[in-house]
């Protein structure tokens, strides 16, 4: 299958296939990939001073990231793996709020029971992500069942990479999709490393898996935001009609030369009189200096509560976690002055 | 008022949960069009359409993530996972997501599935249609296990699991699937995750849940032509755990048997046993004993004498009234 492409390696949109926005919406699309890279750079060295465990850099994946989101509504729920959690940011989720979670601070929502990959934006109907790979697959295909039962005309949207697409709740989450044609859309993104992938999944192409399960597919170049857009957008449009899921392969290009999905698009901006390297390097000052403020800033508001380690495993506490919260409370105080002899 | 089996009774509480909260929805294998494996969804499907009972593919990891996709987006469903043998392919599903949704989202995602399974042996089913895998479970944080052991309860406890805002798993004593019969009301009933004392005694507080409560009875019977006086704890709810009602029978006996269908080690009444040693060993006239399945794979020939009976019982408590 040909994957849909729209700009040229150098960034110029085939004839006729220019979505033409605005230069206020390119300059959007542009500033949130910017602001991506920022937060990848930021994580790492987070990661390397040991403040976070891990954080999944989305360099090279903003192409998947930022062109679905645009062809989405707000309603529609996103299933991410590790990779994509800077998306609830794209969809208004606030920033101060997204860093806590990360490490894990006194105003993380979850109160730190997560990991540092490990999102959770129900404002902006982004779903927890989980470290076990591709659980989240059966997840937006049973959303989506909910969402055709109740009548809404939304849609589930679901990322994953070649580590899921080799788990077995990736070929039940499609065939309970392809049973039940729910209006999912399924978005492989592969790694970049073709060898890598084929050590994976073998030599076939991805998308081909589809018509097995009756699936529509498409192959979608991955660096090229326009295509991305363009391929989520049929795809959810025939999701919202009721003609049910596709699966969508998107080509990860390599960083280097033009696979990269930020330099194509300022490569398209050029052509629009838009200086992106320009921008991208204001856009980065800024953003850089508000993410490391931020960041001190929750750091210095401590850990949470130790008694929040008993909160929301359920509804309300049982005896058992009341009991455990007040044995761990009682042992704190006797030795909160450490051991004294 | 009627008289059901634990299957009509089960019908009767899903045809109620269905009918009162479009939220609902029953499925798994055989569940819809068929009724189920054991009728236990019999009708459901012709009354309240096929949008809201239905088939699915024969893969429990499926079954069990489309239901936690369906919860987290706030509906209530019903799956079936048709032995509780299968329920393993979704044990990912269970403990790493359905179990943790809530806690890793700070209560921003609830995720309140009521999985009902039959579980436990006697009926020449082998080590694939027999298990009592409720320890594994109860082991997880994060999961209710709740364990009728008669058409009353099964109704009560169902419909309780459904309207729970937290995950269920919802283990059917099926040995006894049509051999308890009982009056259950016929319109819905909600009955609390606690302990019921079954039947009062004064010299020996039997501990047990689900099938194992009749042989309980029965030993009881037994035990007072010995004059000795069985006290029978129906605990229900593995989790959460109502430990005072058991506490305040262990208080009164001084002497416990645990039953259980389950193997021994690692098995439920291990922590019943702790329990009771943490909180009311200066009660104790006896050391606890267990009465459980033995540590092998389910047996087929000789079930019977693998699973607990009516003489284990009465020798276990005889035995610990002795001591």
């Amino acid at each position: 299958m040909t994957p849909l492409s729209i700009l040229s390696p150098s960034g110029a949109p085939k004839a006729d296939a220019d979505p033409a926005w605005s230069s206020e919406r390119v300059c959007s699309l542009h500033r949130a990939m910017v602001r991506s890279r920022v937060l990848d750079s930021v994580m790492g060295d987070l990661q390397r001073r040991g403040l976070i465990s891990l954080f999944v850099p989305a360099k090279g994946h903003e192409a998947h990231i930022y062109g679905a989101l645009l062809a989405l509504k707000q309603s529609d729920w996103l299933f991410a793996d590790v990779r994509q959690g800077a998306a609830a940011l794209y969809r208004g989720f606030e920033l101060r709020g997204w860093l806590a979670q990360l490490l894990g601070t006194r105003s993380a929502a979850h109160a730190g029971h997560a990991h540092s990959t490990e999102f959770t934006a129900r404002a902006v109907n982004f779903v927890s992500v989980s470290s076990p790979v591709g659980t989240q697959i059966i997840h937006a295909s049973g959303t989506a069942q909910g969402m055709k039962a109740k009548g809404t005309d939304d849609c589930s949207f679901v990322w994953f990479g070649p580590a899921a697409a080799a788990a077995g709740d990736c070929h039940v989450g499609l065939n309970f999709a392809g049973v039940y044609k729910v209006p999912t859309v399924f978005y492989y993104c592969s790694s970049g490393d073709p060898a890598a992938d084929e050590a994976r999944l073998g030599p076939g192409e991805f998308a081909d898996r589809a018509e097995g399960y009756g699936i529509r597919a498409v192959r979608v170049d991955g660096s090229d935001v326009f295509a991305v857009y363009a391929a989520v957008a049929k795809a959810v449009k025939h999701a919202r009609s009721g003609e049910g899921p596709t699966l969508i392969e998107g080509i990860t290009g390599g960083l280097s030369g033009n696979g990269d999905p930020l330099t194509r698009l300022e490569g398209y901006m050029a052509s629009r009189d838009l200086d992106g390297p320009a921008l991208r390097q204001s856009i980065a000052a800024v953003f850089d200096a508000e993410v490391r403020g931020l960041i001190e800033e929750l750091l210095g508001e401590g850990s949470p509560d130790t008694s929040t380690l008993f909160d929301d495993v359920f509804s309300q506490p049982t005896p058992q976690l009341i009991e455990q919260r007040a044995g761990l409370e009682t042992h704190r105080r006797r030795f909160a002055g450490g051991v004294i002899d | 008022m009627p008289v059901m089996n634990i299957i009509q009774a089960v019908n009767s509480a899903l045809d109620h949960a269905l009918g009162a909260d479009e939220d609902v929805f029953v499925f798994g294998e055989d569940v819809g069009r068929f009724g189920g494996v054991f009728r236990a969804t019999d009708g459901l499907q012709a009354k309240h359409g096929e949008n809201r009972v239905f088939d699915t593919p024969l893969s429990e990891a499926g079954i069990v993530g489309t239901a936690i996709g369906m919860a987290i987006y706030g509906l209530k469903p019903v799956p079936e996972i048709q032995f509780s043998d299968f329920i393993y392919p979704a044990f990912d599903q269970i403990v790493n997501e359905m179990a943790k949704f809530r806690y890793r989202s700070g209560g921003q995602y609830p995720c309140g599935v009521t999985i009902r399974t039959p579980f436990g042996g006697g009926i020449r089913g082998g080590h694939y249609h027999s298990q009592s895998p409720e320890a594994y479970f109860a082991h997880t944080a994060g999961l209710k296990v709740i364990v009728p052991s008669d058409p009353y309860t099964a109704k009560g406890l169902l419909l309780t699991a459904i309207n729970d805002p937290d995950p269920v798993i919802f283990l059917e004593p099926k040995r006894i699937y049509r051999a308890a019969r009982a009056e259950v009301p016929d319109e819905a009933y909600t009955l609390p995750f606690a302990a019921a004392v079954d039947r009062e005694g004064e010299h020996v507080t039997i501990v047990t849940y689900g099938a194992a409560l009749h042989e309980a009875r029965e030993a009881a019977d037994l035990l007072a032509k010995n004059d000795i006086s069985a006290e029978i704890i129906d605990v229900r709810s593995l989790v959460p755990l109502d430990d005072e009602t058991i506490l305040a029978s262990v208080r009164k006996t001084g002497r416990v048997v645990v039953v259980h269908e389950a193997a021994r080690t690692c098995g439920y009444g291990a922590e019943i046993a702790a329990i009771i040693a943490e909180k009311a060993l200066m009660h104790l006239e006896a050391p606890i004993v267990r009465v459980t399945g033995y540590d092998t794979p389910f047996p087929y020939t000789l079930e019977q004498q693998y699973l607990p009976d009516a003489l284990k019982i009465f020798e276990a408590c005889e035995t610990t009234v002795d001591f």
